[in-house]
């Protein structure tokens, strides 16, 4: 392991930086549109993401706000219909496929790799664009009438809706090789572009989960193209391969639409552990625990992915054999993730917590994520799933996968990397007020949700009976506070770009490298190569002031931590 | 390690306490599904003596019609109705309670719902069968004990074939409005006991020119219309378990969610534990502590997957006993469409509820005609697809008689939510009968059709085949036309031309609904050719006219 022992220096401490950093590098809109620079297009993707956010929130908002009382509140059938598409699509999509590894990815991992850019500077740019496209038709598909197919598009109703379906799946498509181009962008970065001295053992554990991540981006997003293009050929040509009428096999559908789209559950939420790990082991002050056992788990997490689709189609007339290998598949899944999370929990284990806004969030998303996989186990179940297939249940279950842990860890990853990428801190007790707010919304919100599911409350229900009306009320209020929470976090994070406090270079004491970069980093990220040192060891990082860490050789600080340093070496070497 | 356990303890109480108070707060689950029968608000009305009855009138041809009670004592009949008075329709479907009222003064001794009830007279008109052969209401012995007695002048709903004694009070009297209705002719004091042989509306006045209807309807009707007794017996979980094998995949339910409840507790309570233990503070230090330990990782590796092993297993093989059905079971074919369903039984019989025996095996052969649906039935715990051009299955083995809820769990479009739901807002049930009233169900449900006059008949279907979900009968457009006052005209076609709405036209657009299709209304209605035998037909036909 290259290790900072021979080393003098130690990293940079704050001076004055030479180079200018890279959003005042250039000026002007156009230096931004054609820009190569990683950071860039991270930062541009996103302001697209959290905008997509605020429309799928409100989408969100308006099914839970036609839901307050049976029969209709605000809308009708049709409109709560395309609410609820939407809501689906754009969150999906637009927000949680790419939040994580093309927003904050883009901008992180290749400074964590201590690299100057992604291997492919072009090929990052345009899958931006197809995103833009993509999420244009995507969104452009509300004034053609709106997409009421939900959004997993099955057969035969998408084949037969007079909604613009044909727009929607071309947006998808799109989206979807916006996401492949920026996997195989990021398997060769990682690949090729890690220094001299780290090696696969030493990435951090949010590299290792966006490797995993893009294996499945790659593998599995063609499989989506191939599925939409299919639909949309079936649409205007009538060719029969999903429609019935035409000898063709609607269930076939879903077999294709989820051969990707479980993968894409996992393309979610990996990311989101990568991020997590590197919250808990940063604001705990501890090495994270188990580190090739974690790193393992993404990896075997994202093959695994590729083997489970059939647990969506329990109750679709599948074969009880493909039942049985399919739920007995989805339990593998639930193994390492488990370890995940007995991991993360010993990190916390004689640390020094340090209960920031994003330690908050990564501490939401060790209970949600405990939650949403545990409820996991009674939809892997065949015989408890047949009876909450469809329901409430499964939305609350996914909501907390997906939402609750994925979200909640892009909103803490955004916190946490905020003042590195934008030279500002964001307001710290409104952060924590945010975060507190986001995790009491979101119980109240799907909690009530797994009861009126085991109720027997189907899923996509714009009527239900009066009995399930007050767990809808409860969740309804849960979604406002959630709303809330999320819309004043984006407000402050925004204003903090003209009023926050100007960022240290190192605010939390982290370990990896894009903590030696300047803040906000220079065009090519480092103004001289980075120091490697030991991951996830904070024995020689000292807080010199609020805010505000300073890597120190070992005799440098006083004795006892000193001490304390030296028996705290990592006894795995 | 003892603060672990105490913050254990405290999670878990404070858990377990919420659920209480949840689960109290919501109260008894029976209370907030109850469609509270409908209290007919008394009259207003208080010069009179003696205490004023309460009518409810149902009328047949106006589901959707409010229902009034006006109790204008004195005045003419005539269409006053009373302020405040008016109940909405949804619940005019539902056994409206018969109003008992015992009028003591003069020829204000009934009330009637004048409005409406004027207006039934009217409906009913044109409504009722010309001339039937032989009256359908008998007078019986009041030997057996009466199914209901009604007091005073009534309005209300009673069983067919079922033996009702009727008293009236001195000074009331029932005269039949038309030929329909012979049969009600009751004098005032007299007690008679009458069987009404026949579903329908029947209308009649007294001598003081008050008005008022009986409806009867058959019995299983009555079934059918009742409030859902899903949470009867269930908990805060989980509603009732009505199949035989429920209780085994109930009983996996619930051990998960002790399983998981135990690990969530451990879980959150070390991560709250350890946040509070080793949190940030002046003089603290993190403490140097091992960074990977393999014995405790292959620890927590093997448990949960001999756990998931387990929970694999017999989830597996509960699955495998819950969806095999037996070889000799009741076999009912479902046929599912936008939006409703369709069952028939062994003798042909076809409804859009669901009728099961209770103690035999139920197995369902499905298909839909359109899109994806999904059979499922909660207290049953039995869901499944259901998929255009090929049959899927489920069974069940109801365990107790009630009436239950049926749903689609799987997206359909607009309705989606509403599968199979009536003009007044019941949606689709499944009724599990007692001993020997499936049999019954199936010989009354299929002599119905045959003594059914055809109006009646094209109304029964017109909700029973889901009809409604798109045509309106009282003029407004829904997904597709309304029947109201079109048949005769002529009606715009999408290709530009107009067509005469005549029988012919009607035959068409139920067997091929695309050849001649309105503007302004989506080409969705699926084709009923060779569902609808031909007095079905001519009872849709007939209803249509009707509805001028």
């Amino acid at each position: 392991m290259a290790t900072s022992k021979q080393q003098i220096d130690y990293g940079y401490p704050d001076g004055p930086v030479n180079e200018p950093d890279f959003i005042h590098v250039e000026k002007g809109l156009k230096s931004w549109m054609l820009t190569l620079d990683h950071k860039r297009i991270g930062m541009m993707y996103l302001f697209g993401i959290l905008g997509a956010l605020i429309v799928g929130g409100a989408f969100a908002l308006l099914v839970r706000t036609e839901l307050w009382a049976p029969g209709k509140t605000i809308v009708s059938q049709d409109t709560y219909n395309q609410f609820f598409t939407l809501h689906g699509a754009v969150m999906v999509f637009l927000v949680i496929i790419p939040g994580i590894p093309a927003a904050l990815g883009n901008i992180i991992m290749p400074i964590q790799l201590g690299a100057p850019d992604v291997a492919f500077p072009r090929l990052n740019l345009a899958s931006f664009y197809l995103w833009c496209s993509g999420a244009l038709l995507l969104v452009g598909a509300i004034p053609f009438g709106g997409l009421d197919t939900g959004w997993t598009l099955y057969t035969p109703y998408s084949l037969e809706t007079k909604t613009p379906v044909l727009i929607a799946v071309s947006g998808v498509f799109l989206l979807g090789f916006s996401s492949i181009f920026t996997g195989l962008n990021f398997l060769v970065t990682i690949h090729k572009f890690r220094p001299q001295g780290m090696g696969w053992f030493q990435l951090p554990l949010n590299v290792w989960a966006i490797y995993s991540t893009a294996i499945m981006q790659v593998l599995a997003t063609p499989v989506l193209g191939i599925t939409v293009l299919l639909l949309a050929v079936e649409r205007f040509a009538h060719i029969g391969i999903f429609d019935p009428t035409l000898g063709g096999d609607p269930v076939l559908f879903q077999h294709f639409f989820w051969f990707y789209s479980h993968p894409a559950v996992y393309i979610m939420i990996i990311p989101a552990m990568g991020v997590i790990s590197e919250l808990i082991s940063t604001f705990s002050r501890k090495p994270i625990f188990g580190y090739r056992f974690i790193a393992y788990s993404s990896v075997s997490l994202a093959l695994l992915s590729f083997l489970v689709w059939g647990h969506h189609m329990f109750v679709s007339g599948q074969s009880r054999l493909a039942n049985m290998v399919f739920s007995a598949l989805t339990f593998t899944v639930g193994i390492p993730s488990a370890i995940k999370v007995f991991n993360w929990v010993a990190t916390l284990y004689k640390g020094d917590i340090r209960l920031k806004t994003p330690m908050l969030y990564a501490l939401s998303f060790l209970l949600l994520f405990t939650i949403g996989g545990l409820t996991g186990l009674f939809l892997g179940i065949l015989a408890v799933d047949v009876h909450l297939h469809d329901t409430y249940f499964v939305v609350a279950h996914f909501h907390y996968v997906m939402m609750g842990s994925t979200l909640v860890a892009f909103l803490g990853a955004l916190h946490y990397w905020w003042p590195k990428f934008t030279g500002r801190m964001y307001p710290e007790s409104l952060g924590k007020m945010c975060a507190i707010g986001v995790f009491f919304g979101f119980n109240l919100t799907f909690l009530p949700q797994f009861v009126m599911g085991a109720r027997g409350m189907p899923r996509r229900y714009w009527d239900y009976d009066p009995q399930y009306q007050i767990f809808h009320q409860l969740s309804t209020i849960g979604a406002y506070i959630l709303g809330i929470s999320i819309f004043i976090s984006v407000i402050y994070l925004f204003s903090s770009f003209w009023n926050g406090e100007k960022a240290p270079r190192n605010p939390w004491g982290a370990s990896s490298l894009e903590w030696q970069a300047p803040t906000p980093p220079p065009l090519y990220n480092f103004e001289k190569p980075p120091v490697l040192h030991e991951l996830y060891n904070y024995d020689d990082l000292v807080e010199v002031e609020e805010d505000r860490w300073e890597r120190r050789a070992p005799t440098e600080l006083e004795p006892a931590a000193a001490a304390a340093a030296a028996g705290g070496e990592d006894d795995h070497k | 390690m003892k603060p672990i356990i105490r913050y254990t303890g405290t999670i878990a109480v404070t858990a377990i306490a919420a659920f209480a108070v949840a689960a109290y707060l919501i109260g008894s689950p029976t209370a907030d599904a109850d469609p509270t029968p409908q209290v007919v608000p008394q009259p207003a009305q208080t010069t009179n003596t003696g205490a004023v009855p309460a009518p409810t009138v149902q009328q047949a041809d106006k589901g959707a019609a409010s229902t009034t009670a006006a109790g204008s004592n004195n005045a003419s009949p005539g269409p006053q109705p009373a302020a405040g008075a008016t109940a909405t329709g949804a619940d005019a479907g539902s056994a409206a309670p018969a109003a008992a009222g015992t009028g003591a003064g003069g020829d204000a001794g009934s009330a009637a719902g004048s409005a409406a009830g004027s207006a039934a007279g009217s409906a009913a008109g044109s409504g009722a069968p010309p001339g039937p052969a032989k009256p359908t209401i008998k007078e019986v012995p009041c030997v057996d004990l009466p199914s209901k007695t009604f007091n005073g002048v009534i309005d209300g709903e009673i069983e067919t074939n079922a033996v009702i004694k009727f008293a009236l009070p001195a000074g009331v009297d029932a005269i039949p409005d038309n030929a329909a209705s012979a049969g009600l002719e009751l004098q005032a004091g007299q007690t008679k006991c009458l069987k009404f042989e026949k579903a329908g509306t029947f209308l009649f006045h007294s001598s003081g020119k008050q008005h008022g209807a009986i409806t009867a309807r058959a019995w299983y009707e009555f079934l059918v219309n009742k409030k859902v007794e899903d949470l009867d017996g269930g908990n805060f979980w989980m509603p009732f378990a009505g199949n035989q094998t429920a209780e085994e995949s109930d009983v996996m339910y619930y051990s998960v969610l002790g399983l998981s409840a135990f690990f969530f507790v451990a879980i959150a309570g070390t991560v709250i534990y350890f946040v509070i233990k080793y949190r940030h503070r002046p003089g603290h230090k993190p403490e140097p502590s091992s960074a990977h330990n393999d014995a405790l990782e292959i620890t927590w590796t093997v448990i949960p997957t001999i756990i998931c092993v387990f929970l694999f297993y017999y989830g597996w093989t509960t699955y495998v006993r819950v969806v095999t059905p037996p070889t000799k079971a009741v076999e009912v074919n479902v046929l599912a469409w936008r939006w409703n369903w369709q069952f028939t039984h062994a003798n042909g019989v076809q409804d859009s509820d669901l009728h099961v025996p209770v103690g035999v095996p139920v197995r369902l052969v499905m298909t839909s005609k359109d899109v994806l649906h999904s059979f499922y039935a909660p207290v049953m715990r039995v869901k499944q697809d259901i998929i255009p051009r090929r049959y899927t299955y489920a069974w069940f083995l109801p365990t107790k008689p009630g009436t239950y809820r049926l749903t689609c769990a799987e997206y359909c479009g607009t309705n989606h939510s509403q599968m199979g739901i009536t003009n007044a807002g019941r949606r689709a049930v499944l009724v599990v009968h007692k001993p020997g009233d499936y049999e019954r169900y199936l010989s009354d449900k299929a002599a119905e059709s045959l003594t059914m006059d055809p109006v009646t008949l094209g109304k029964t279907l017109y909700e029973k085949k889901g009809c409604n979900a798109c045509h309106t009968v009282d003029g407004s457009a829904r997904v597709g036309p309304s029947w109201k006052g079109t048949f005769g005209t002529m009606v715009p076609l999408s290709d530009g031309t107009s067509v005469k709405m005549d029988e012919n036209y009607i035959i068409e657009s139920v067997n091929y609904p695309q050849a001649k299709s309105r503007p302004g209304y989506p080409p969705s209605m699926p084709s009923f050719q060779g569902q609808l035998k031909d007095i079905e037909i001519q009872g849709i036909i007939a209803y249509i006219k009707s509805l001028k």
